[in-house]
Protein backbone atom coordinates (compact mmCIF):
# COMPACT_ATOMS: atom_id res chain seq x y z
CA UNK A 1 0.00 0.00 0.00
CA UNK A 2 2.79 2.36 0.92
CA UNK A 3 4.59 1.62 -2.31
CA UNK A 4 1.45 2.35 -4.32
CA UNK A 5 0.91 5.68 -2.50
CA UNK A 6 4.54 6.62 -2.96
CA UNK A 7 4.53 5.85 -6.67
CA UNK A 8 1.25 7.74 -7.17
CA UNK A 9 2.81 10.72 -5.37
CA UNK A 10 5.92 10.47 -7.52
CA UNK A 11 3.85 10.35 -10.71
CA UNK A 12 1.74 13.31 -9.58
CA UNK A 13 4.84 15.31 -8.71
CA UNK A 14 6.35 14.43 -12.06
CA UNK A 15 3.21 15.59 -13.87
CA UNK A 16 3.18 18.87 -11.96
CA UNK A 17 6.81 19.59 -12.80
CA UNK A 18 6.30 18.66 -16.46
CA UNK A 19 3.20 20.87 -16.67
CA UNK A 20 5.02 23.76 -14.99
CA UNK A 21 7.94 23.56 -17.40
CA UNK A 22 5.64 23.10 -20.39
CA UNK A 23 3.43 26.07 -19.57
CA UNK A 24 6.24 28.38 -18.62
CA UNK A 25 8.37 27.66 -21.69
CA UNK A 26 5.29 27.85 -23.90
CA UNK A 27 4.55 31.31 -22.54
CA UNK A 28 8.16 32.39 -22.93
CA UNK A 29 8.04 31.57 -26.64
CA UNK A 30 4.58 32.91 -27.34
CA UNK A 31 4.68 36.18 -25.43
CA UNK A 32 4.73 39.40 -27.39
CA UNK A 33 6.89 42.48 -27.60
CA UNK A 34 9.96 40.88 -26.11
CA UNK A 35 8.11 40.34 -22.88
CA UNK A 36 9.85 37.02 -22.47
CA UNK A 37 10.21 35.73 -19.00
CA UNK A 38 12.34 32.93 -17.76
CA UNK A 39 10.76 29.52 -17.26
CA UNK A 40 11.17 29.82 -13.49
CA UNK A 41 9.07 33.03 -13.41
CA UNK A 42 5.97 31.76 -11.63
CA UNK A 43 3.94 34.76 -12.82
CA UNK A 44 3.61 32.91 -16.12
CA UNK A 45 1.58 30.28 -14.35
CA UNK A 46 -1.04 32.89 -13.52
CA UNK A 47 -4.09 33.09 -15.68
CA UNK A 48 -3.50 35.17 -18.81
CA UNK A 49 -5.10 38.55 -19.51
CA UNK A 50 -7.12 40.16 -16.75
CA UNK A 51 -10.28 39.00 -14.98
CA UNK A 52 -13.44 39.79 -16.93
CA UNK A 53 -15.96 41.99 -15.13
CA UNK A 54 -18.33 39.79 -13.14
CA UNK A 55 -20.41 42.35 -11.27
CA UNK A 56 -23.78 43.36 -12.71
CA UNK A 57 -23.94 46.67 -10.85
CA UNK A 58 -20.46 47.58 -12.12
CA UNK A 59 -21.43 46.68 -15.68
CA UNK A 60 -24.57 48.83 -15.45
CA UNK A 61 -23.13 51.88 -13.70
CA UNK A 62 -19.74 52.11 -15.41
CA UNK A 63 -20.77 50.50 -18.68
CA UNK A 64 -23.55 53.00 -19.40
CA UNK A 65 -20.95 55.59 -20.45
CA UNK A 66 -17.86 53.61 -21.45
CA UNK A 67 -16.49 50.10 -21.49
CA UNK A 68 -16.67 48.74 -17.93
CA UNK A 69 -12.90 48.46 -17.51
CA UNK A 70 -11.86 45.34 -15.63
CA UNK A 71 -10.69 46.45 -12.15
CA UNK A 72 -7.57 44.32 -12.65
CA UNK A 73 -6.20 47.01 -14.96
CA UNK A 74 -5.38 49.50 -12.16
CA UNK A 75 -4.21 49.21 -8.57
CA UNK A 76 -6.38 49.85 -5.53
CA UNK A 77 -5.06 53.37 -4.89
CA UNK A 78 -5.98 54.49 -8.41
CA UNK A 79 -9.53 53.22 -8.05
CA UNK A 80 -9.91 54.81 -4.61
CA UNK A 81 -8.77 58.17 -6.02
CA UNK A 82 -11.05 57.90 -9.04
CA UNK A 83 -14.12 57.00 -6.99
CA UNK A 84 -13.45 60.05 -4.81
CA UNK A 85 -13.45 62.39 -7.81
CA UNK A 86 -16.57 61.31 -9.68
CA UNK A 87 -17.90 64.86 -9.77
CA UNK A 88 -15.10 65.57 -12.25
CA UNK A 89 -14.54 62.26 -13.99
CA UNK A 90 -12.24 63.22 -16.87
CA UNK A 91 -14.39 66.29 -17.55
CA UNK A 92 -17.74 64.57 -16.94
CA UNK A 93 -19.94 64.50 -13.90
CA UNK A 94 -20.30 60.85 -12.94
CA UNK A 95 -21.57 61.26 -9.37
CA UNK A 96 -23.17 58.30 -7.65
CA UNK A 97 -25.12 57.87 -4.45
CA UNK A 98 -23.03 56.70 -1.50
CA UNK A 99 -24.57 53.21 -1.34
CA UNK A 100 -23.90 52.44 -5.00
CA UNK A 101 -20.46 54.03 -4.91
CA UNK A 102 -19.44 51.99 -1.88
CA UNK A 103 -20.70 48.74 -3.38
CA UNK A 104 -18.78 49.41 -6.61
CA UNK A 105 -15.62 50.39 -4.74
CA UNK A 106 -15.69 47.18 -2.71
CA UNK A 107 -15.90 45.16 -5.90
CA UNK A 108 -13.11 47.22 -7.48
CA UNK A 109 -10.84 46.84 -4.45
CA UNK A 110 -11.40 43.09 -4.29
CA UNK A 111 -10.36 42.78 -7.93
CA UNK A 112 -7.75 45.51 -8.38
CA UNK A 113 -4.48 44.81 -10.18
CA UNK A 114 -2.51 44.50 -6.95
CA UNK A 115 -4.68 41.55 -5.89
CA UNK A 116 -5.60 39.93 -9.19
CA UNK A 117 -3.98 36.61 -9.99
CA UNK A 118 -3.77 37.38 -13.69
CA UNK A 119 -0.69 37.81 -15.82
CA UNK A 120 -1.45 41.23 -17.30
CA UNK A 121 -2.49 42.61 -13.91
CA UNK A 122 0.88 41.50 -12.55
CA UNK A 123 2.69 43.15 -15.45
CA UNK A 124 0.79 46.41 -14.95
CA UNK A 125 1.72 46.35 -11.27
CA UNK A 126 5.37 45.68 -12.02
CA UNK A 127 5.46 48.66 -14.38
CA UNK A 128 4.15 51.14 -11.80
CA UNK A 129 6.29 53.02 -9.33
CA UNK A 130 5.18 52.85 -5.72
CA UNK A 131 5.07 56.59 -5.11
CA UNK A 132 2.64 57.72 -7.79
CA UNK A 133 -1.08 57.19 -8.29
CA UNK A 134 -1.84 56.84 -11.98
CA UNK A 135 -5.24 58.20 -13.04
CA UNK A 136 -5.77 56.29 -16.24
CA UNK A 137 -5.15 52.75 -17.45
CA UNK A 138 -3.73 54.31 -20.63
CA UNK A 139 -1.08 56.13 -18.56
CA UNK A 140 0.41 53.06 -16.91
CA UNK A 141 3.95 52.40 -18.17
CA UNK A 142 2.91 48.89 -19.22
CA UNK A 143 0.08 50.27 -21.37
CA UNK A 144 2.30 52.95 -22.89
CA UNK A 145 4.99 50.41 -23.77
CA UNK A 146 2.47 48.07 -25.35
CA UNK A 147 0.99 50.83 -27.50
CA UNK A 148 4.08 52.86 -28.39
CA UNK A 149 4.18 51.51 -31.94
CA UNK A 150 0.54 52.35 -32.69
CA UNK A 151 0.42 55.36 -35.02
CA UNK A 152 -1.89 58.29 -34.32
CA UNK A 153 -3.91 57.66 -37.47
CA UNK A 154 -5.05 54.30 -36.05
CA UNK A 155 -6.46 55.80 -32.84
CA UNK A 156 -6.77 59.56 -32.21
CA UNK A 157 -7.30 60.38 -35.90
CA UNK A 158 -9.46 57.33 -36.51
CA UNK A 159 -13.14 58.35 -36.15
CA UNK A 160 -14.08 54.76 -35.26
CA UNK A 161 -11.58 54.63 -32.40
CA UNK A 162 -10.81 58.24 -31.31
CA UNK A 163 -9.14 57.37 -28.05
CA UNK A 164 -7.08 54.70 -26.31
CA UNK A 165 -9.94 54.69 -23.78
CA UNK A 166 -12.03 52.68 -26.22
CA UNK A 167 -10.24 49.36 -25.64
CA UNK A 168 -12.95 47.33 -27.30
CA UNK A 169 -12.81 49.36 -30.51
CA UNK A 170 -9.75 47.28 -31.45
CA UNK A 171 -9.38 44.55 -28.82
CA UNK A 172 -12.09 42.19 -29.98
CA UNK A 173 -12.27 40.30 -26.70
CA UNK A 174 -11.54 43.15 -24.28
CA UNK A 175 -14.78 42.59 -22.40
CA UNK A 176 -13.61 39.03 -21.69
CA UNK A 177 -10.35 40.40 -20.31
CA UNK A 178 -8.36 39.21 -23.33
CA UNK A 179 -5.92 41.66 -24.88
CA UNK A 180 -3.80 39.28 -26.95
CA UNK A 181 -2.16 40.56 -30.11
CA UNK A 182 -3.94 38.02 -32.27
CA UNK A 183 -7.29 39.32 -31.05
CA UNK A 184 -6.88 42.87 -32.36
CA UNK A 185 -8.63 44.38 -35.37
CA UNK A 186 -8.30 48.13 -35.88
CA UNK A 187 -11.38 49.63 -37.58
CA UNK A 188 -10.53 50.73 -41.11
CA UNK A 189 -7.09 49.14 -40.83
CA UNK A 190 -7.60 45.45 -40.16
CA UNK A 191 -5.88 42.84 -38.09
CA UNK A 192 -2.86 44.05 -36.23
CA UNK A 193 0.49 42.41 -36.70
CA UNK A 194 3.48 43.50 -34.73
CA UNK B 1 -3.46 53.11 2.70
CA UNK B 2 -5.89 54.23 5.36
CA UNK B 3 -4.03 57.32 6.57
CA UNK B 4 -5.05 59.74 3.84
CA UNK B 5 -8.35 58.06 3.15
CA UNK B 6 -9.55 57.40 6.64
CA UNK B 7 -12.85 59.18 6.63
CA UNK B 8 -16.40 58.98 5.38
CA UNK B 9 -17.23 56.70 2.52
CA UNK B 10 -13.66 55.41 2.15
CA UNK B 11 -13.34 54.36 5.74
CA UNK B 12 -16.58 52.50 5.31
CA UNK B 13 -15.53 50.99 2.00
CA UNK B 14 -12.17 49.95 3.35
CA UNK B 15 -13.75 48.35 6.43
CA UNK B 16 -16.13 46.41 4.24
CA UNK B 17 -13.23 45.52 1.97
CA UNK B 18 -11.12 44.11 4.80
CA UNK B 19 -14.02 42.15 6.21
CA UNK B 20 -14.63 40.70 2.77
CA UNK B 21 -11.04 39.64 2.30
CA UNK B 22 -11.38 37.60 5.49
CA UNK B 23 -14.47 35.92 4.15
CA UNK B 24 -13.54 35.76 0.50
CA UNK B 25 -15.51 32.63 -0.30
CA UNK B 26 -18.62 33.90 1.46
CA UNK B 27 -18.19 37.11 -0.50
CA UNK B 28 -18.00 35.27 -3.79
CA UNK B 29 -21.30 33.56 -3.18
CA UNK B 30 -22.96 36.73 -1.93
CA UNK B 31 -21.65 38.61 -4.97
CA UNK B 32 -23.32 36.03 -7.18
CA UNK B 33 -26.52 36.40 -5.15
CA UNK B 34 -26.46 40.22 -5.29
CA UNK B 35 -25.62 40.07 -8.99
CA UNK B 36 -28.54 37.75 -9.55
CA UNK B 37 -30.93 40.05 -7.70
CA UNK B 38 -29.63 43.04 -9.68
CA UNK B 39 -30.40 41.16 -12.87
CA UNK B 40 -33.92 40.44 -11.71
CA UNK B 41 -34.76 44.05 -10.82
CA UNK B 42 -34.85 45.52 -14.34
CA UNK B 43 -36.77 42.45 -15.52
CA UNK B 44 -39.52 43.26 -13.02
CA UNK B 45 -39.95 46.75 -14.42
CA UNK B 46 -41.67 47.04 -17.77
CA UNK B 47 -42.03 49.81 -20.29
CA UNK B 48 -45.55 50.45 -19.05
CA UNK B 49 -44.19 51.37 -15.68
CA UNK B 50 -42.27 54.42 -16.88
CA UNK B 51 -45.48 56.45 -16.60
CA UNK B 52 -46.09 55.24 -13.03
CA UNK B 53 -42.47 55.94 -12.11
CA UNK B 54 -42.69 59.48 -13.47
CA UNK B 55 -45.98 60.02 -11.60
CA UNK B 56 -44.31 59.00 -8.36
CA UNK B 57 -41.30 61.23 -8.97
CA UNK B 58 -43.54 64.22 -9.80
CA UNK B 59 -45.57 63.64 -6.63
CA UNK B 60 -42.32 63.72 -4.69
CA UNK B 61 -41.35 67.06 -6.26
CA UNK B 62 -44.75 68.50 -5.30
CA UNK B 63 -44.24 67.38 -1.72
CA UNK B 64 -40.91 69.20 -1.91
CA UNK B 65 -42.72 72.43 -2.77
CA UNK B 66 -43.04 72.45 -6.55
CA UNK B 67 -46.14 74.07 -8.03
CA UNK B 68 -47.95 72.94 -11.18
CA UNK B 69 -45.54 71.61 -13.78
CA UNK B 70 -45.22 73.18 -17.20
CA UNK B 71 -44.35 71.41 -20.41
CA UNK B 72 -43.41 74.77 -21.98
CA UNK B 73 -40.99 75.67 -19.18
CA UNK B 74 -39.48 72.20 -19.47
CA UNK B 75 -39.03 72.56 -23.20
CA UNK B 76 -37.45 76.00 -22.88
CA UNK B 77 -35.04 74.82 -20.20
CA UNK B 78 -34.17 71.76 -22.29
CA UNK B 79 -33.11 74.00 -25.20
CA UNK B 80 -31.48 76.72 -23.09
CA UNK B 81 -27.89 77.45 -24.09
CA UNK B 82 -25.58 77.86 -21.13
CA UNK B 83 -22.06 79.26 -20.99
CA UNK B 84 -19.75 76.56 -19.68
CA UNK B 85 -16.10 75.70 -19.46
CA UNK B 86 -14.06 75.02 -22.59
CA UNK B 87 -14.08 73.07 -24.81
CA UNK B 88 -17.89 73.08 -24.58
CA UNK B 89 -18.35 76.78 -23.94
CA UNK B 90 -21.95 76.72 -25.15
CA UNK B 91 -23.84 73.74 -23.84
CA UNK B 92 -27.40 72.53 -23.40
CA UNK B 93 -29.28 69.28 -22.93
CA UNK B 94 -29.31 68.98 -26.70
CA UNK B 95 -25.48 69.01 -26.83
CA UNK B 96 -25.65 65.28 -26.13
CA UNK B 97 -29.31 64.31 -26.51
CA UNK B 98 -29.78 65.93 -29.92
CA UNK B 99 -32.71 67.90 -31.28
CA UNK B 100 -35.05 64.96 -31.98
CA UNK B 101 -35.82 63.15 -28.75
CA UNK B 102 -37.18 60.13 -30.60
CA UNK B 103 -33.74 59.58 -32.10
CA UNK B 104 -30.50 58.60 -30.41
CA UNK B 105 -28.18 61.35 -29.27
CA UNK B 106 -24.41 61.42 -29.28
CA UNK B 107 -22.22 62.31 -26.32
CA UNK B 108 -20.43 65.55 -27.13
CA UNK B 109 -17.10 64.37 -25.69
CA UNK B 110 -16.96 60.61 -26.16
CA UNK B 111 -19.21 60.46 -29.26
CA UNK B 112 -20.93 57.48 -27.69
CA UNK B 113 -24.50 56.90 -28.82
CA UNK B 114 -27.12 57.84 -26.22
CA UNK B 115 -30.45 56.02 -26.43
CA UNK B 116 -33.49 58.21 -27.23
CA UNK B 117 -35.06 60.22 -24.39
CA UNK B 118 -38.58 59.52 -25.64
CA UNK B 119 -40.25 56.74 -23.63
CA UNK B 120 -42.25 55.88 -26.75
CA UNK B 121 -39.02 55.29 -28.67
CA UNK B 122 -37.05 53.78 -25.82
CA UNK B 123 -38.76 51.45 -23.36
CA UNK B 124 -35.75 51.50 -21.02
CA UNK B 125 -36.26 55.17 -20.08
CA UNK B 126 -37.71 56.35 -16.74
CA UNK B 127 -37.78 52.89 -15.19
CA UNK B 128 -36.53 53.75 -11.72
CA UNK B 129 -36.56 56.81 -9.53
CA UNK B 130 -32.89 56.21 -8.67
CA UNK B 131 -31.81 56.37 -12.30
CA UNK B 132 -33.90 59.49 -12.99
CA UNK B 133 -32.33 61.28 -10.02
CA UNK B 134 -28.82 60.06 -10.85
CA UNK B 135 -28.95 61.55 -14.33
CA UNK B 136 -30.64 64.79 -13.18
CA UNK B 137 -27.86 65.27 -10.65
CA UNK B 138 -25.02 64.61 -13.11
CA UNK B 139 -26.44 66.36 -16.10
CA UNK B 140 -27.83 69.46 -14.37
CA UNK B 141 -24.41 69.97 -12.80
CA UNK B 142 -22.57 69.45 -16.09
CA UNK B 143 -24.93 71.57 -18.17
CA UNK B 144 -26.04 74.32 -15.77
CA UNK B 145 -23.21 74.14 -13.25
CA UNK B 146 -25.68 73.47 -10.43
CA UNK B 147 -28.33 71.02 -9.32
CA UNK B 148 -31.82 71.51 -10.71
CA UNK B 149 -34.70 72.39 -8.42
CA UNK B 150 -37.68 70.10 -7.87
CA UNK B 151 -39.72 72.52 -10.00
CA UNK B 152 -37.23 72.36 -12.89
CA UNK B 153 -36.96 68.59 -12.78
CA UNK B 154 -40.75 68.30 -12.76
CA UNK B 155 -41.00 70.63 -15.75
CA UNK B 156 -38.37 68.57 -17.58
CA UNK B 157 -40.21 65.30 -16.95
CA UNK B 158 -43.54 66.82 -17.92
CA UNK B 159 -42.00 67.86 -21.24
CA UNK B 160 -40.02 64.66 -21.81
CA UNK B 161 -42.86 62.24 -21.09
CA UNK B 162 -44.88 63.75 -23.93
CA UNK B 163 -42.18 63.13 -26.52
Amino acid sequence: MKIVTASVSAITLGMIITAAVFFSTDKAWSDEDGDKSAFWDISDLKRPGVAAVSNELYLKECGSCHMAYPPGLLPEKSWVKMMGELENHFGENAELGDAVRTELLVYMLNNSADKADYRRSKKIMRSLSADETVDRISLTPYFLRKHDEVPQRFVADNPKVRSFSNCDACHLNAVKGNFNEDEISIPGVGYWHD
Amino acid sequence: MSKDLGNGIYAEAIMVHRAEIKAKFVNRYSAILVGGLMMLLPACASANESGATIDNVLAGYQSAGAVEFSRQRGEALWAKQVVGAEPFSSRSCTSCHGADLKKPGQHVQTKKTIAPMSAAANSQRYQTEADIEKWFLRNCKWTFGRECSAQEKGDFLTYLRMQ
